[in-house]
């Protein structure tokens, strides 16, 4: 290939990568700013913004919220998800694709749709307005995440590993427990940053469940930016990616450290 | 040495849905013997093992350890070792980890006595001071050895053994053999092999299964399988092998009478399946018992043919002369010494004695 053409290339990739991140640069620089209006680049640097959210209760409670309702989805997806995806992987034999693809139809779902026939089923149950409502419902879209990730992890495992404890003397459930679940583990936790992460962003069906009450962080920044537009919601905002780029930094670790024990 | 323990198959069957993967198998392991299921990919000897460690329940039949049934008895309490192609070593624990497994699962031992036998079974396997590594940081050959020391940590009677020299080269796979056999000669357990690399079955065993399309062909010694296969699986099978179609025409007391296609007449030993005059058959003979040169006639208990020599292939320590009898379309392959002057066209003499020739059923 000639050297125009791989510079060319290399001018497309920086041209799209600015694009991606330009937003991200914006939002970032704003909530560092000293001014009290949205404006870029910021006149002067203050930390004003992040303290404003620290010391204003509806922020610290939006952020309680999430929490709460990410770490309920989060557990309840796990639960469903590992032994799901030992049955995809080990004793479902005709039908797997089938099931894996209504698995995935959560992702191909509008999420608006999501969020209304959540909300009717919801009423008769009476979920609505409680924090396990929102906490089942992002569960339900946390599940495909966690599967994925663990069907994957599992199709790599020999399951000769998990006979070969049986074969020594443990019994099939502690053979599960000795040696398959710490060899899955890295995966699991992977699956369960990336559904925490979903829950955390989740805007539609925290506004239909949860949002005319309580208000998670997606829901405080949605209504900040229809109301107010100060550096507040700015520095929510990089407040949310930052939470977002420590969590990919986790996962990066943990596949670096899974690779590692793994590769022979 | 009673250590090992008396494995026995009775009419074994196997299904998944129309086919079956192992067919009415019936075999007598005694104990402390080194017993190989050998046999080419599909041919039910995996199935075999995986039902003797109970990982595969019988459709039919029953396995007997000692003159015990032991279809109630889950897999976890049979008292096995296993070592697996793959290996099977637990990723996330340390060799010592690995070895000690069977000893926490099985046996309340102090921790001491744990740490102690660890080391002597690693001691055993040439993996001395390696405890604390793990799996992934081991070669190969390595990780084959820590798979036998868990193997053999809790002291089973019984060893089964899946191909576990499948991954390794040829240099370490013989060294290997000779170390597994001594490791059985120590023990003293009863070990049950399987493979599909007849070297190994003849270096190792005791007791040779041939296995072939979900059924035994044959058992017998390593000498008896090579020596007097059963039937023509067996002798293609083991080694190379030689059948020359021929016709029964008559029988007496110690010999088949039979004629090759030509219609030249030879004796071959009445030993092993039971043959009708006019029945078709194979001659059987093993390339390194031919001899090639000028018909000797007079000796006793020869066999004479005149052949034409198609091909001379360079083996090395050995020449493989292939040659065409006469007045037939027979090729009998020969296995000679690298000296012998013969080329390509021309005439020669092949002999055998009639002894280590066999009649099997076409």
């Amino acid at each position: 290939m000639s050297a125009v053409l791989t510079n060319i290339l290399r001018g497309v990739n920086v041209f799209v990568l600015a694009m991606l991140l330009f937003p991200v640069i914006v939002v970032v620089g704003i909530s560092f700013s000293s001014a009290s209006f949205l404006r870029f680049p910021p006149p002067g640097l203050s930390l004003q913004w992040y303290e404003k959210i620290l010391t204003d209760p509806s922020w610290v409670n939006a952020l309680v919220l999430t929490v709460q309702v990410g770490v309920i989805s989060v557990v309840v997806a796990v639960v469903v998800s590992v032994p799901m995806a030992i049955a995809l992987v080990r004793y479902v034999r005709r039908g797997r694709g089938f099931l894996s693809g209504l698995l995935l139809s959560t992702f191909m779902t509008p999420t608006i749709i999501q969020a209304i026939s959540i909300y009717q089923f919801y009423v008769p149950l009476g979920l609505l307005d409680t924090v396990y409502g929102l906490a089942f419902a992002h569960a339900v879209s946390g599940i495909p995440f966690v599967v994925i990730n663990v069907v994957a992890s599992l199709g790599q495992i020999d399951e000769n590993i998990e006979r070969a404890a049986v074969a020594h003397g443990a019994r099939p459930a502690r053979a599960f427990v000795n040696v398959t679940l710490p060899i899955i583990a890295p995966s699991v936790m992977v699956g369960a940053i990336f559904a925490f992460m979903h829950s955390a962003h989740e805007l539609l069906i925290a506004t239909f469940v949860l949002g005319t009450i309580r208000k998670p962080i997606s829901v405080k920044l949605w209504e900040g930016v229809k109301v107010t537009v100060d550096p507040t919601i700015a520095a929510a905002t990089t407040s949310v990616i930052a939470l977002g780029v420590l969590l990919l930094i986790m996962i990066a670790l943990i596949r670096r450290t899974d690779v590692r024990r793994r590769a022979a | 040495m009673a250590y090992g323990i008396d494995v026995e198959l009775r009419n074994l069957t196997k299904r998944y849905g129309s086919f079956a993967a192992i067919d009415d198998i019936s075999l007598r392991v005694p104990s402390g013997s080194f017993a190989t299921l050998l046999g080419p990919s599909g041919s039910g000897k995996t199935t075999t093992l995986n039902a003797i460690a109970g990982f595969v329940t019988p459709d039919e039949g029953e396995i007997r350890f000692n003159d015990q049934a032991v279809s109630q008895i889950p897999t976890y309490k049979r008292n096995i070792g296993m070592v697996f192609q793959s290996y099977a070593l637990f990723p996330h624990l340390t060799v010592g980890d690995n070895v000690a497994y069977p000893l926490k699962m099985r046996d309340r031992m102090s921790r001491a006595a744990v740490a102690e036998r660890v080391r002597e079974c690693l001691a055993m396997v040439r993996l001395e001071g390696y405890e604390t590594r793990l799996p992934k940081q081991l070669s190969g050959g390595q990780q084959q050895r820590v798979a036998m020391a868990r193997a053999l940590a809790s002291r089973p009677r019984l060893l089964l053994m899946d191909e576990p020299l499948g991954a390794l080269d040829r240099r370490l796979r013989d060294q290997v053999q000779i170390e597994i056999k001594e490791i059985q000669r120590q023990t003293g357990a009863t070990f049950i092999y399987v493979t599909h690399d007849q070297t190994e079955a003849f270096v190792m065993s005791d007791l040779v299964v041939v296995m072939n399309d979900s059924r035994i062909s044959q058992v017998g010694t390593p000498t008896q399988i090579y020596d007097e296969p059963d039937n023509v699986f067996v002798a293609n099978f083991l080694g190379g092998s030689n059948l020359i179609p021929a016709t029964v025409e008559g029988v007496d007391a110690s010999d088949y009478l039979v004629a090759l296609g030509d219609g030249t007449r030879l004796a071959v030993p009445r030993r092993g399946q039971s043959m009708n005059v006019g029945e078709a058959a194979y001659i059987f003979i093993r390339p390194e018992d031919i001899t090639v040169g000028a018909p000797t006639g007079a000796q006793e208990r020869t066999v004479d043919v005149a052949a034409t020599v198609e091909t001379v292939d360079f083996h090395g320590d050995s020449l493989r002369i292939t040659a065409r009898i006469k007045n037939t379309s027979d090729v009998i392959s020969i296995r000679t010494g690298r000296h012998q002057p013969v080329g390509g066209g021309a005439d020669i003499g092949v002999s055998w004695k009639v002894d280590v020739s066999r009649l099997l059923k076409r």
